[in-house]
């Protein structure tokens, strides 16, 4: 259960959002949506606590999330913007250092996952040589290698073509039968029903200063 | 019951943020005036009692006057820096923006002041050694100091977005003031090993007290300057920081229509 | 917790073999210093004998601090490190499996390099074993401090220069301790006391260096 309390935001002295409050059950997603610069990656990297909010505070199951927390840190998998992939290695090994820093991964398990994500025969292939969709597919893999409750997803959909987006879409929906949470930031229109969905959209804040 | 604790918590951070910067901007505005004025006091009385009044030195001559600059500002370099120090710690404990506005504001005059020192060393050594500039472990440190000073300046200009700015230079001077002593401890070990004998180092002798007035006259001066300076420095900061918020709009409303 | 570090060390070992040529590189910058020395001060031995301790310990900060620059670099550029900072596992056992990584690589080159340069600038035996020593300690905590800055410059356009100028103050007492444990065991007396506190400063900044190190990331992060 994820509680968000009057968060407001800040980036290079403007603010993006204030006041922001609300609460994401298990079971439910929210998506965030918005103009280009209006404060979504900033909302989700808030979320994660990778930065922190001007004010405001976050409650993962009722308890204050503090920056660096293992246990609120082991629930929750972050795909940014920036997706984490490295070129020079192989979908494989990038899969296997992912899973390796958050949790006990195995190589069989990896190579299933690469399959859902229909990057089977890319396994050994360095994502060098890899199209922007295709790296995109290597990121989201691990929503397939038994995921922690929580998903926190900055544009997933990002350079993914038909297959790729109607592939997400079905394991959203997996996920939330399932009892998970998913935040979304994208542009996408998504269809998550039977699922609650609430939806956020951030505006950006006009600048209104006399000299 | 719950939902009136968060409320409260919520408005006293919401004052603290806000109202506390505009607390600072109209007390360091009442103060300044008293610092400044004291500050001319005892600046007046330290430069008239040390340049004139006091008697020339049995060793030195009149040279030993540099000592009503050299002392205050190597002691005042240290101090900024400890100033920096502490609001760093602050800024990065309880994330308190005065902290890091009064760090941010130091740090250009802390940095001045070791200019001073070393220049005023400089020419302190002249008539002493010989030479303009002597590997000394005193004056070693203070250059290691401005190197520090520059360092933190360096990257709170090089970053440009403030918050990062702000905490990664308040994690820089906690590691600077942490190896300050190591710093010390170095240099004289290097000092001793390299110099030798050869060098009278600036014994601290019992200073007569005609000679010592007017030295604590020009400490304290040169303190005030600094806070004089600071509470301006801090003024402006405020205000360009805060200059979206209603106190400080209504009051460029008030002083265009003074004006006008 | 262990096999999470072990899992960073082996990727960052992969990546580094990868280009193996740019780990050569700091290497070759040390050799390339090291010899302008006699080019610019002439071939005398007794001059060179007593310049080398200085020459070399600068020569490996130096090359030090141009490989430290690009450690977190490509890391942030791909968002590997916003993982890093997310992951369950403590922040400063990763990024210390980054460095030791980095260490392998770049480190242990200089380490084992560097005595034998002494021999290009004619110095004395004894001095060949002490160096040896000195960077044993000398190294790990230059790159433990060289890439606190590394972090706090992440990203930033004049990274290197910067990270120079934040870094050098903060490494001057390591290399006077180490330069002063040479010359000591040049002339014959004893350098103990200094390898002493080169190693006390190793132990401090193992203990307090991943702590500023995780600080300094999470700040570049935010």
């Amino acid at each position: 259960m994820l509680k968000v309390n009057s968060l407001s935001g800040e980036w290079d002295s403007r603010v993006l959002f204030s006041g922001l409050t609300f609460e994401v059950a298990p079971g439910s997603a929210l998506i965030v949506s918005g103009a280009n610069g209006a404060g979504k990656s900033s909302l989700l990297k808030i979320l994660t606590s990778l930065s922190l909010p001007s004010s405001g505070n976050i409650r993962w199951q009722d308890q204050l999330f503090k920056a660096g927390d293992p246990d609120v840190l082991s629930q929750l998998l972050y795909i940014g913007h920036k997706i984490g992939v490295q070129p020079a290695l192989t979908p494989l090994q990038n899969l296997e250092w992912m899973t390796g820093i958050s949790r006990k991964s195995v190589v069989k398990n990896c190579r299933l996952a690469l399959e859902a994500v229909g990057l089977a025969e890319f396994e050994d292939v360095r994502c060098e040589v890899l199209s922007k969709g295709q790296c995109q597919r290597v990121a989201l893999a691990r929503l397939w290698l038994d995921p922690p409750i929580c998903w926190i997803l900055d544009e997933p959909f990002t350079a993914l073509d038909e297959t790729g987006v109607s592939l997400l879409q079905d394991r959203f929906l997996t996920h939330l039968k399932q009892g998970g949470i998913l935040v979304v930031a994208t542009h996408h229109k998504i269809a998550l029903k039977p699922y609650p969905c609430q939806e956020i959209r951030l505006e950006p804040v006009k600048d209104n200063f006399i000299f | 019951m719950q939902l009136e604790q968060v409320w409260r918590n919520g408005m006293n951070r919401f004052l603290h943020r806000l109202g506390s910067l505009q607390v600072a901007y109209q007390m360091a505005g009442l103060c300044l005036p008293w610092f400044s004025t004291l500050c001319v006091l005892m600046m007046v009385y330290g430069v008239v009692g040390g340049l004139f009044l006091a008697p020339p030195d049995v060793e030195q001559g009149d040279a030993f006057r540099m000592i009503y600059i050299h002392v205050p500002s190597a002691f005042l370099s240290l101090m900024i820096y400890g100033v920096i120090f502490v609001n760093s710690v602050v800024y990065l404990v309880w994330h308190i923006k005065l902290a890091d506005i009064t760090a941010k504001c130091s740090a250009s005059v802390g940095a001045t002041y070791t200019i001073i020192a070393l220049f005023s060393g400089a020419l302190w050594g002249k008539p002493m050694w010989g030479t303009w500039w002597i590997w000394d472990a005193r004056l070693t440190s203070e250059l290691i100091l401005l190197f520090l000073y520059m360092g933190y300046m360096g990257l709170r200009n090089a970053i440009r977005e403030p918050k990062r700015a702000a905490k990664a230079s308040a994690i820089l001077a906690v590691i600077g003031m942490v190896d300050i002593p190591i710093i010390h401890f170095s240099v004289e070990w290097w000092a001793t090993l390299h110099q030798g004998a050869t060098l009278a180092k600036f014994s601290k002798p019992s200073i007569a007290s005609e000679m010592l007035y007017p030295l604590l006259a020009m400490l304290g001066a040169f303190i005030l300057f600094y806070v004089a300076l600071l509470c301006v420095r801090v003024r402006v900061e405020i205000l360009k920081r805060e200059r979206k918020t209603q106190w400080v709009q209504a009051g460029f409303a008030a002083q265009g229509s003074g004006a006008a | 917790m262990l096999k999470a570090m072990q899992c960073v060390i082996e990727r960052d070992l992969r990546l580094y073999f990868q280009h193996w040529g740019e780990c050569l590189i700091p290497v070759l910058f040390l050799i390339l210093v090291v010899s302008l020395f006699p080019m610019a001060l002439g071939s005398e031995p007794k001059l060179l004998a007593r310049i080398a301790p200085a020459v070399i310990w600068i020569a490996v900060v130096l090359s030090l601090l141009m490989s430290l620059e690009s450690v977190f670099r490509q890391d942030y550029q791909e968002g590997s490190l916003a993982q890093i900072v997310l992951s369950p596992y403590p922040l400063s056992i990763l990024l210390l499996g980054k460095l030791i990584a980095h260490w392998i690589m770049v480190g242990l080159p200089l380490l084992v390099l560097a005595p034998f340069l002494n021999i290009l600038l004619q110095g004395s035996s004894e001095g060949l074993g002490v160096l040896g020593l000195t960077l044993i300690f000398g190294i790990p905590t230059l790159s433990l401090i060289g890439s606190i800055g590394a972090a706090l410059t992440i990203g930033l356009p004049n990274g290197g220069s910067l990270l120079a100028v934040l870094v050098l103050p903060i490494m001057m007492p390591i290399v006077i301790f180490g330069t002063c444990a040479l010359t000591a065991a040049t002339e014959g007396v004893a350098f103990y006391s200094e390898l002493y506190v080169l190693a006390a400063l190793f132990i401090l900044t193992l203990v307090l260096g991943p702590v500023a190190l995780s600080n300094a990331v999470r700040a570049s992060l935010a």
